[in-house]
């Protein structure tokens, strides 16, 4: 298939999983709700209040997801190397319950601090990990992946000790934030995440020609003229904005990043030129539907999305890790 | 001044260490405009670090690299890329792209941020493609290609680079025959016909190494030999290199050395 034709189906998909998504639900809406927005109605407030941010939010946090799993699946050579498995979520979560229980209400023309502070958990995540296999001569995948499992479990356990000293009801908020759930998104959230997401994915708009030169080892990289280690700490900023923001908002939202960006590959090849707009297009979609699947399953209860993401994440992982071997070789 | 472009590529007292451990000690030498270098030695001799430092892929620990006269270490990387290609081992390294995809991107010193490939570099692509052979499977995989095959796309994408030195590391092992003869042909006229300076390594002393301009012999890494190929005729030179004797015999058309090792048990 061309490619200007998958880019095309990929476009009719995020619109057409925008448009019908807030449409579906426990609730009813009819379709005039559109045309008045300031109507009183339950439908329309259900709709415009509740349904459409919700969905906007899915929709950017997918694609924040999705486009930093690419960027570390290319730069560490792996499709299991993303930021959920290599604890950077696990560490924006850490920064952002910490910022949560010390009840860091403060924020800068209305930024929250818990996103700063998931931010900043995210880079001491990324940094720890990098670091520990940089720190003992070669860097190899293997290692970097069990230095992420490390980092994982170790921040788990200090969100533990965190939960720990809450009382019951912070305890309870804090549990269900982090099964990852958009159901507290308003407005608000979407501005929130909007700036964080719009300056990560320009920084990895920019290095896409760097993107395919990584992925084709660090060697080969700097022989075109690559500078590799500026480039990656860049990606380490943008991919730090983009799970910080996300994590703060909705909670560590798994696999996205996995699935979305290899999928994408084997669609329409490994060329960061046009594997960039198909990942930003296709985790969009991806999360909107997950989480209007979510919405649904079990009425009138809603799981979290990210128990669906990691329902079908699990076995995904387990397909790559087993099932093709030269895919998880060759990104 | 005037006589110091005419070295395409000089290293002086270059030395590695990684971690204590010596990798290459105190190397020098020079490399004219449109020359030819060989690198020989045993495995682990520092062949390859060498090359590697040339190319600044593994900064030195001391000494100094010039190519065209400017130091290396002064040049931004794309502009080091625009002067040196690089063609590694051909090994089973993982090339997720289409041989012509593949190729284009070795075009990124000349590449524009956010910007798509310009006529110039397709051009430059096309050229490669068509020098090096490979057009005929310029929209094959990479990962589906043979051995050989995925040589040349090595040495294609880093013509496409346009550079006046290029790097070559052991650039016919593991090939049979037929792309043995093939790649030893196009390293010739690429050095002949469009005048680069070509540095290769190579363990085979038969691939070509006789017809170098210059050869750097390299042990432990230590500056064993560095000359003319007619002082490596020598047993003993090349005794010192390897740590084994060896045989010379003469080729029955053109008359140059061929290198036998001699079995000690023979």
């Amino acid at each position: 298939m061309k490619t200007a034709t998958i880019m095309t189906v990929l476009i009719l998909f995020a619109l057409a999983a925008l448009l019908t998504a807030p449409f579906l639900g426990i609730t009813d809406v009819s379709r005039d709700v559109i045309f008045h927005p300031r109507s009183q109605s339950p439908g329309t407030m259900v709709f415009w209040q509740i349904r459409v941010p919700r969905v906007l939010t899915a929709f950017l946090a997918g694609i924040a997801l999705a486009v930093s799993g690419m960027a570390f699946q290319a730069m560490f050579r792996n499709p299991l190397a993303t930021p959920f498995t290599l604890g950077v979520s696990s560490g924006a979560s850490l920064g952002a319950v910490i910022a949560m229980r010390a009840g860091l209400a403060a924020s800068i023309w209305n930024f929250s601090a818990t996103s700063g502070a998931a931010f900043l958990g995210a880079l001491m995540a990324i940094g720890l990990v990098y670091g520990l296999v940089r720190l003992k001569g070669q860097f190899s995948t293997p290692r970097l992946l069990l230095a992420g499992i490390a980092i994982s479990f170790f921040f788990s356990s200090l969100i533990m000790f965190v939960h720990y000293t809450s009382d019951f009801h912070n305890t309870f908020r804090l549990m269900r934030w982090l099964m990852g759930g958009l159901s507290m998104s308003g407005y608000d959230t979407v501005i929130n995440l909007l700036p964080f997401c719009v300056a990560g994915l320009l920084i990895v708009l920019y290095l896409t020609h760097e993107l395919n030169l990584l992925a084709t080892g660090d060697e080969l990289a700097l022989s075109r003229g690559v500078n590799v280690g500026i480039t990656r700490h860049v990606l380490f900023f943008a991919v730090s904005l983009l799970v910080g923001s996300v994590v703060a908002l909705c909670g560590p939202i798994g696999f996205v990043g996995m699935m979305v960006p290899h999928m994408c590959r084997l669609i329409v090849g490994s060329n960061h030129r046009r594997l960039f707009p198909a990942t930003l297009l296709f985790g969009g979609t991806f999360l909107t539907v997950c989480d209007t699947l979510a919405r649904m399953i079990a009425p009138p209860a809603e799981i979290p999305v990210g128990v669906i993401t990691a329902l079908l994440g699990g076995p995904f992982f387990l397909w790559l890790l087993l099932g093709r071997s030269e895919a998880v070789a060759e990104i | 001044m005037n006589g110091r472009n005419s070295i395409a590529v000089s290293v002086k007292s270059l030395s590695l260490r990684i971690q204590d451990t010596v990798i290459l000690d105190d190397i020098s030498f020079e490399v004219p405009a449109g020359g030819t270098l060989s690198i020989i030695g045993p495995n682990g001799a520092g062949k390859t670090s060498l090359l590697r430092c040339i190319g600044r892929m593994t900064e030195p620990t001391s000494g100094e690299i010039r190519i065209q006269g400017d130091h290396c270490r002064n040049l931004r990387r794309r502009e080091l890329a625009r002067r040196v290609g690089y063609v590694p081992q051909a090994g089973d390294r993982t090339l997720p792209y289409s041989v012509r995809e593949f190729v284009l991107m070795a075009r990124y010193p000349y590449f524009h941020a956010f910007a798509g490939p310009s006529r110039n570099d397709l051009e430059a692509v096309d050229n490669a493609l068509d020098i090096t052979g490979t057009d005929g499977f310029a929209d094959r995989k990479v990962a589906t290609l043979s051995g050989g095959e995925r040589q040349k796309v090595l040495i294609a994408a880093a013509l496409a680079q346009q550079t006046p030195v290029l790097l070559l590391d052991e650039p016919t092992s593991f090939l049979d025959y037929r792309h043995e003869v093939d790649i030893l042909d196009l390293i010739d006229r690429l050095n002949r016909e469009s005048g680069r300076t070509v540095i290769t390594v190579t363990h085979d002393l038969n691939s070509g190494v006789f017809n170098a301009g210059l050869i750097l012999g390299l042990a432990g890494g230590r500056q064993i030999f560095l000359g003319a190929a007619r002082d490596l005729e020598d047993p003993d030179v090349l005794e010192s290199i390897y740590g084994i004797p060896f045989e010379f015999l003469k080729h029955p058309y053109d008359g140059s050395p061929v290198v036998l090792p001699a079995r000690r048990s023979g």
